[in-house]
């Protein structure tokens, strides 16, 4: 049932597209039901794509670059921007171009091109070259054990940084600390009240860094100053020598601190949470890399143990007996700190993009941390987030580490992104969803209406890396003037440009160029559906409905998803009004209704069978990974291993297991290796030990393998679950299966299946309802 | 949480000790403390000759040990393991009777051992955090039972 | 003893002087045996007016000067008398401590309180049959019934809680001034080599803050390996960056203490900054200390500049003296330093403030914390570790090594009739006539004055009772008693002759500082004359017809040195002259430092030892009895001064080594070596191993040994080198005309002249 994936679907451009040949008007876009919206990776890797060390050529009028669709008279010297028709000459150095000595850029395959802007970074900082920093904001509020398990992963990334790396460290509890790792003669920190909003000038003023305050008077002679003049460093970049060390400098230091580093040593009244001031800390944080490091690519990479609950953006009470927000109290608007929270970390997000700083947010604990308030930060600054039950747990450790792991293992971490977008006339742009901040740069083609981040062309990324992904959401000009279907441009173009400082500090520009064709979907509607991308669509709808349920109140996801995928068989399907049995789909949409089945029951919809913090965590990676990851969280991947055959597909529904038969589930935040009974009493007997039985070992085995090359190349490391059937950990597989075998139709399951307790709908009934429904006239 | 500790000889009440800077963060420190003097007072006049005890004042447990005619009474929260609470007082009954164990008949004047509040400090920051593994690994004691430990409130006892 | 006259054709040479040091009177003999001895309680006179109107005509101050915990010779030592079991015996009346002036009578079944002679029942357990003289038979083994002073175990009533283990928090500046100065390493290698010998081991408790423009509280747990600093730079609301181990057991993170007090000299030397947020620094030492209160020792080199208790440079406007403003310029110029002292006070915490500086740090503002906090102001100015390190770190090492009592009250009882009515010294009172002092020592004395509050004392006898309840540093909780009696009489010639010339200069002393911080200096200065010309007056009137003394000058032998103390202390730094003769921080800490001396301090400060030394050293060898001889004082005048001689001053604070223009040079080679030829500012001794040169270390030693209260430096002086020998000797030569100041001679001139107006 599910699709065998094309090697690479997105090609060399990374882009995929709901629709990928557009209907011309507004209201042909608006029968399509889905969304025209494109979903691109801008910065993924391709060995394909060429890097050319000189600058593009950009049109005069609409600073559009020169592309592979772009028309040249060679004898004239002149390209014409396929976007706005403007003739451009090209400059003397192109003056040897002609058919057959054409520079990369024109090459028709090369839609996508890198160009080298800087060979380094514009920021050098006093005597350091800084190419990016970590600050990492530590929660000391912990029992032990789980502090000595994060401390530890802390010292194993610290080993790991690049050594030119500079690196800032916050701890937190009741107060904040910042540690002063340039100070040799003993472990220092400054500290601040956890319960006060704290200003950056302030921040900047106590840590006797950057500007205004009346310890920093320039030419400090006159007795104010102090530290500023102790290195003779120029003043504002003093805190960098004080504060941030590059990793190999101060590796020793941070190694010892963390080993006599305590948790939180104010007493926690019984009855009590112990009072945490994350949301000081991250302020203080985002103020030292302010103060220091403007614009320099800078993570902040925030480890918190526990819910905000000291100061602003506290998240809960202190009281334990007044449980973390549900989402029930989200929706009853019972949730008394939710709002402000929120309204903390926007701000928060705010400085940060201002500053170019990246929010990376690594939760670990058995209750809430606030993630679905502080989403706002991590997500508008591209962060990356891990969410998890201990910071003893895989999930945690192993992704931590791959943040910091570097060469062929590595995320591909960047700073810095803009993205830009140019096209042609007649299509706007409504907003992306996705790791990013509106620049609000406005233009002709900014739509009037907002999705997700708009009311721009341009945006920004401080952090981002191989695999962000961002969805864009277009629309086509209503304006009546359009000209006849067919007769002018059959061409759309789309370009986008994504600048951004790699790992090795340099900055690049991605250039992008896709053309897509107009047509005109009332004449001709099955041009339309051979575009259609069923995969991307699901995903795309997975993303708008999320960002519907998060922003529109009193939103009806399920109501408005089945009314739409109706109304999408209504005007795709083929059927007799009023005939159920008569209805078909085309192939290019047959998997579609499934996908929204799917959906229907996933954790992105379904929400109230997880805390707020968990629907902030899926949500976050639904809208930054790419479609094929993305279509697994929504649709999980079934695998059946047997004797009998290769590993194959199989459908996600309860009569896949059968007692000799190992599962493989790939839900993609969690793995699943399921061994049928049999299986599992013959495995608990030994048999794979037995030189005979070597062909059950290599049974046993293959699904082993396979799960650790998807966990390998997750990032963040899903959860592996190996269990038995009829175990208690099976209920990880069970939820995500189909119930065609429920209790309700228990006499008609087949031998050795298994039954799910559920009241959910079937696919079956499902697809009958939707049958009825959309042949309705 | 342990937040006020007291020794005392039982025969008289002489106060042999108490924990250094207690009751900080405790409001009414004072009132407790009266309590806890009256309680002495009644246990030197032969009344309460249970061995142990745990009695609750306002959202407070006493829980004591006589032991070698030496009380020692910890104050904790009532959610504070009585366990913990026990075990706390073993632990400074047992280094009480090592160090001190000698003189304690003959001691002639109020806090006579209080030397002992650094051991008692020392100790109480031990069992401060009832979720280190040594204290979850103390609750866990199968050895050590507090079942049998009578409950009485602070007016039946005063 | 006689009343002694001086001739009106005056003889200098015959004029009295102290040159045997201070003698405590002991005129009352053996009446009184019992009595507590004067080095804890010395009164104005031995003899108690009988009325208001015998009291009118004394005119000197009527009171004592209380020294509680005066260090006592060997052998001395107050005895230990634990009465726990039986409960402390006092009058049920008027609380009286029982002492030896209480009376058995009943068979030994009741005692009579001597103060209130209310008769009390004898507790069973302190029952003793009484002899044929109706003396207890146990007498002997009660040193409570025998003896002066006291100290009794306390019982659990006397206690609030368990009693507190001693306590030492530091406060050091580390601002560039202080960093330049060196101080930091003195005071960092002193507290370290005092570790050892801090009182109350194993209990003592540590703790110790930085500050600049920001506060560095430092965590000393003990399972550290090092200390952690933590910076709090918040300066309007000071708050405490961790609940435990700022303040820790000395014994248990003694390692810690000892990184920090290593490190702690170059952590901060290249430190530039020049700010000093000392208020709110003090806050924070409060707010950890609280809890247990203490000793808090700031050590503070440039003027509070950041914060609450910011200061300002004043005192520098001439113009102001003179007027009826310039007392301000002595007292706080912001309340803050008071009302902070106040709650250290309340939170047992008693206060030491150590000043360096070479500008002005306005001592008068700084001084109030000590003041009102029962410690103790030390000033040294224009500190530099290389020349007054040694004295920084002996009077530190004294601060942290003498016997402290900690969380104390002491209250002065007296018989019906009589009421002490005022207290002088540095304490803060909690209720009328309780002295709360947080951390008290042997150094320290009070003043008080009495008064009759009825007209006619009918008693024969006064008693006076000294109690001071504190901790000792071992952690008992204790009483000290000093009883005196002193017989009420009616004839003021008996006054006069049981009058104690030191406790009434004391008191006077205290006195005229206090009323410079209200008036002029010169007010101050005429009120001191004033008195004593009355005192003298009334006396000459006794007198006068029976002696028939035409125009020469009578005195009562007993306060034959009154008008040479009356001098010198209008000529101490605290009262003498105006705007430039002292500079206003050394005329605070000269006020603040009197205010505090016992007896015998203060008048070797008023009126200094002046001793000739060449001879001794050039004696072949030393016999002790030429020891004895060698110390024998000089008249503080120039002419005492022979230019072939080499003289030691000793004001108790300092020394001043004066070279004779004509002193052989083999001598000063034996002392100084090639240095003899120096400039004398850069010169010191010591440094050469000679015989003549160990003598004189032997008597300067000596003279250290007397007193260790505080560390005499060496200043060296060659006769007729300016302005050094008129700064440190001339000017303090007080019999001296200086700077318009009457001479020793002309004064006692001016004072008969005086006596016998309106006579
Ligand atoms: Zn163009
Ligand atoms: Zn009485």
């Amino acid at each position: 049932m599910s699709e065998i994936p094309n090697a690479d679907p997105e090609g060399i451009d990374s882009v995929r597209m709901t629709w990928n040949n557009w209907p011309r008007t507004k209201v042909e876009a608006s029968k399509c039901v889905i969304p025209l919206a494109a979903s691109i990776s801008p910065i993924r890797s391709n060995p394909e794509i060429p890097t050319l060390p000189y600058l593009p050529l950009r049109c005069k009028t609409c600073t559009s670059i020169m592309n592979c669709f772009s028309r040249v008279d060679f004898t004239a010297k002149i390209w014409i921007c396929p976007f706005c028709f403007q003739r451009n000459h090209f400059p003397p150095h192109y003056s040897m171009i002609s058919e057959t000595n054409l520079p990369a850029e024109l090459y028709s395959q090369y839609t996508t091109i890198e160009y080298t802007i800087g060979d380094k970074n514009h920021n050098p900082v006093g005597e350091f070259d800084v190419k990016s920093a970590f600050v990492f904001v530590l929660d000391t509020c912990m029992i032990e054990e789980e502090f000595e398990y994060v401390k530890s992963e802390v010292k194993r990334a610290i080993g790991l940084l690049p050594e030119n790396a500079m690196v800032g460290f916050v701890t937190f509890g009741t107060q904040v600390q910042v540690h002063e790792l340039g100070f040799s003669d003993m472990s220092k920190v400054y500290v601040f009240r956890g319960t006060k909003e704290i200003s950056k000038d302030q921040i900047m003023e106590q840590l006797g860094i950057g500007g205004a305050g009346r310890r920093n008077v320039p030419g400090g002679a006159v007795g104010v100053g102090g530290y500023q003049q102790q290195r003779g460093m120029p003043m504002q970049n003093s805190g960098v020598s004080r504060f941030l060390l590059p990793a190999s400098d101060c590796e020793f230091t941070l190694n010892s601190l963390l080993d006599e580093l305590q948790t939180d040593q104010w007493p926690v009244a019984p009855g009590n949470r112990p009072s945490r001031c994350t949301g000081v800390a991250l302020s203080v944080a985002a103020g030292l890399l302010g103060a220091c490091l403007p614009g320099t690519g800078a993570r902040i990479v925030a480890l918190v143990g526990g819910p905000c609950t000291e100061g602003p953006g506290a998240i809960i009470s202190k009281d334990l007996s007044d449980p973390v927000r549900s989402h029930k109290d989200l929706d009853k608007d019972a949730a008394p700190y939710f709002k402000k929270a929120v309204k903390f970390y926007d701000s928060l997000a705010k400085q940060l993009v201002s500053q170019g700083h990246v929010l990376d947010l690594f939760a670990s604990a058995l209750d809430q941390v606030g993630v679905a308030e502080m989403k706002v930060a991590v997500e508008r600054t591209g962060g990356l987030v891990v969410l998890s039950e201990s910071f003893g747990h895989s999930v945690f450790k192993d992704s931590f580490k791959r943040v910091f792991d570097s060469g062929e293992k590595s995320l591909g971490l960047c700073f810095n992104g803009t993205l830009e977008i140019n096209c042609s006339k007649d299509i706007k742009i409504q907003g992306i969803i996705g790791p990013c901040t509106s620049l609000e740069k406005k233009g002709p083609s900014v739509a009037d209406t907002v999705i997700g981040e708009g009311n721009t062309t341009a945006w920004k990324m401080c952090g981002l890396d191989k695999s962000s992904c961002f969805t864009v959401f277009f629309d086509i000009s209503s304006s009546e003037k359009s000209n006849a279907p067919g007769s002018a441009n059959p061409q759309l173009y789309l370009q986008f440009l994504t600048s951004y400082q790699n790992p090795e500090g340099l900055t690049l520009l991605r250039v992008t160029t896709v053309t897509r064709r107009w047509v005109d979907s009332a004449v001709n509607s099955e041009e339309l559906v051979q575009g259609f991308d069923q995969e991307t669509a699901a995903v795309v709808m997975a993303r708008f409905t999320s960002l519907k349920m998060e922003s529109e109140e009193g939103f009806d996801a399920t109501r408005w998803l089945d009314r739409n995928l109706i109304r999408f068989c209504s005007k795709f399907g083929e059927y007799r009004k009023d005939d159920p049995s008569s209805f078909t789909l085309n192939s290019f949409f047959s998997f579609f209704p499934q996908f929204m089945f799917n959906l229907r029951r996933s954790q992105f919809v379904q929400v109230f069978n997880n805390s707020p913090d968990e629907t902030a965590y899926f949500r976050m990676l639904l809208n930054r990974e790419n479609i094929t990851n993305a279509a697994v969280m929504i649709q999980p991947s079934l695998i059946s291993y047997s004797f009998n055959s290769l590993p194959q597909p199989a459908l996600l529904d309860v009569a896949s297991i059968g007692a000799d038969r190992i599962l493989l589930l790939d839900s993609y935040f969690s793995v699943v290796v399921f061994h049928g009974m049999t299986i599992a009493q013959w495995r608990n007997l030994g048999y794979q030990n037995q030189p005979e039985h070597q062909v059950f070992a290599q049974l046993l085995q293959a699904p082993k393998d396979d799960a650790q090359a998807i966990i390998h190349e997750r990032f963040p490391v899903p959860r592996l679950v190996v269990c038995d059937q009829h175990g208690s950990q099976a209920r990880f597989l069970l939820a995500k299966l189909n119930p065609s075998a429920t209790y309700n139709n228990a006499n008609e399951m087949a031998a050795g299946s298994d039954i799910i307790f559920t009241d959910d709908v079937s696919l079956q009934v499902f697809f009958e309802h939707l049958q009825r429904l959309a042949v309705q006239s | 949480m342990v937040k006020l500790t007291m020794i005392a000889r039982v025969t008289d009440g002489l106060p042999l000790a108490e924990g250094l800077d207690d009751g900080r963060d405790v409001k009414d420190a004072e009132m407790y403390k009266q309590q806890v003097k009256a309680l002495f007072k009644n246990l030197a006049s032969g009344h309460n000759d249970a061995s142990r005890m745990s009695v609750e004042t306002g959202p407070y447990v006493f829980h004591y040990i006589i032991e070698g005619r030496v009380c020692y009474l910890t104050m904790c929260d009532r959610s504070y393991p009585k366990k913990l609470a026990f075990q706390y007082l073993e632990d400074l009954k047992n280094e009480f009777e090592r160090v001190n164990g000698a003189q304690i008949e003959t001691a002639a004047r109020p806090y006579a051992f209080i030397k002992f509040d650094t051991f008692i400090q020392k100790t109480k920051k031990l069992y401060q955090d009832t979720r280190t593994q040594r204290n979850v690994a103390k609750l866990n004691d199968e050895l050590y039972e507090v079942h049998q430990i009578m409950t009485r409130n602070v007016q039946e006892v005063l | 003893s006689v009343p002694g006259t001086i001739d009106s054709g005056l003889d200098p040479k015959a004029l009295p002087r102290p040159l045997d040091g201070d003698v405590e009177p002991n005129s009352l003999g053996e009446a009184y045996s019992m009595n507590c001895n004067p080095r804890y309680l010395r009164l104005t006179t031995s003899a108690i007016p009988s009325s208001q109107s015998l009291l009118s005509r004394w005119h000197c101050p009527l009171g004592a000067v209380v020294c509680p915990l005066a260090e006592a010779p060997d052998g001395e030592e107050v005895p230990v008398i634990n009465f726990v079991s039986t409960g402390i015996i006092r009058c049920r009346r008027c609380r009286t401590y029982v002492n030896p002036y209480v009376t058995f009578t009943d068979s030994g079944r009741k005692w009579r309180c001597n103060i209130c002679a209310l008769l009390n029942d004898v507790p069973g357990d302190y029952f003793a049959q009484l002899d044929a003289t109706g003396r207890r038979i146990d007498l002997n083994q009660r040193p409570e019934l025998i003896k002066g002073s006291v100290d009794f175990v306390a019982p659990t009533e006397y206690m609030v809680r368990p009693p507190m283990p001693p306590l030492y928090f530091f406060l050091i500046d580390v601002s560039v001034s202080a960093v330049r100065s060196g101080m930091i390493e003195v005071v960092a290698q002193t507290i370290k080599s005092c570790l050892d010998e801090l009182p109350g081991f194993p209990r003592t408790q540590v703790g110790f803050i930085t500050f600049d423009s920001a506060i560095h509280f430092y965590n000393m747990k003990s399972s550290l390996t090092q200390p952690q600093m933590m910076v709090v730079t918040d300066l309007d609301d000071i708050f405490v960056p961790l609940p435990d181990d700022l303040l820790v057991n000395l014994s248990e993170s003694r390692l810690v203490v000892e990184a920090f007090l290593d490190s702690l000299p170059s952590m901060f030397q290249d430190n530039m900054n020049m700010e000093s947020a000392l208020g709110p620094a003090v806050k924070a030492a409060f707010m950890v200390m609280s809890q247990l209160g203490g000793k808090l020792l700031i050590f503070q080199n440039t003027m509070p500049s950041l914060g609450v208790g910011r200061l300002k440079l004043r005192g520098d406007d001439l113009r102001v003296y003179g007027t009826d403003k310039e007392h301000a310029l002595r007292t706080p110029e912001d309340p803050f330093y008071k009302n902070m002292a106040a709650e250290c006070t309340k939170y047992q915490i008693g206060v030491n403030v150590y000043a360096f500086s070479d500008k002005y740090i306005d001592i008068a503002s700084l001084g109030a914390l000590a003041k009102y906090s029962g410690g103790q102001v030390y000033y040294y100015p224009s500190f530099q570790s290389a020349s007054h390190g040694e004295k920084l770190r002996r009077e530190l090492a004294r601060d942290l090594t003498r016997e402290t009592a900690w969380e104390a009250v002491m209250r002065i009882r007296c018989g019906k009739g009589i009421r002490f009515t005022s207290y002088h010294g540095n304490f803060m009172l909690r209720s009328t006539d309780l002295l709360a002092l947080p951390a008290v020592d042997c150094d320290k004395a009070y003043g008080a004055q009495l008064s009759l509050e009825e007209t006619l004392l009918t008693s024969q006898t006064v008693y006076f009772q000294v109690a001071l309840l504190y901790t000792a540093s071992c952690g008992e909780r204790r009483i000290r008693v000093h009883t005196a009696a002193v017989p009420v009489v009616t004839d003021l010639g008996e006054m006069y002759r049981q009058a104690d010339a030191g406790a009434i200069v004391s008191l006077f002393a205290r006195l005229a500082i206090e009323k410079s911080l209200s008036h002029k200096l010169e007010d101050a200065r005429s009120s001191v004359q004033l008195r004593i010309v009355k005192a003298l007056r009334e006396f000459r009137n006794l007198y006068a017809v029976q002696h028939r003394l035409g125009g020469r000058m009578i005195y009562p032998e007993s306060l034959k040195l009154l008008p040479l103390y009356g001098l010198a202390l209008s000529k101490s730094a605290a009262l003498r002259g105006g705007y430039a003769d002292v500079q206003l921080d050394d005329r605070c800490a000269a006020g603040f430092t009197m205010m505090a001396l016992p007896v015998k301090k203060l008048l070797k400060l008023l009126y200094p030892s002046l001793i000739r030394v060449d001879e001794y050293l050039l004696k072949p060898s030393a016999q002790t009895d030429e020891f004895k001889n060698i110390m024998k004082r000089l008249p503080l005048t120039a002419e005492s001064l022979d230019s072939r001689g080499l003289y030691v001053y000793d004001d108790g604070f300092r020394f001043v080594v004066w070279f004779g223009r004509m002193l052989s040079p083999d001598l000063a080679m034996n002392l100084l070596g090639q240095d003899a030829a120096a400039e004398f500012s850069k010169v010191s001794f010591g440094k050469h191993d000679t015989e003549m040169s160990r003598k004189l270390m032997g008597v300067l030693r000596k003279l250290r040994e007397s007193d260790p209260s505080y560390y005499q430096l060496c200043n060296l002086v060659r006769q007729g080198e300016q302005p050094r020998e008129g700064f440190f000797l001339l000017t303090n030569f007080v019999e001296d005309q200086i700077g318009g100041t009457s001479g020793y001679s002309e004064w006692m001139v001016q004072i008969h002249r005086q006596v016998q107006q309106n006579a």
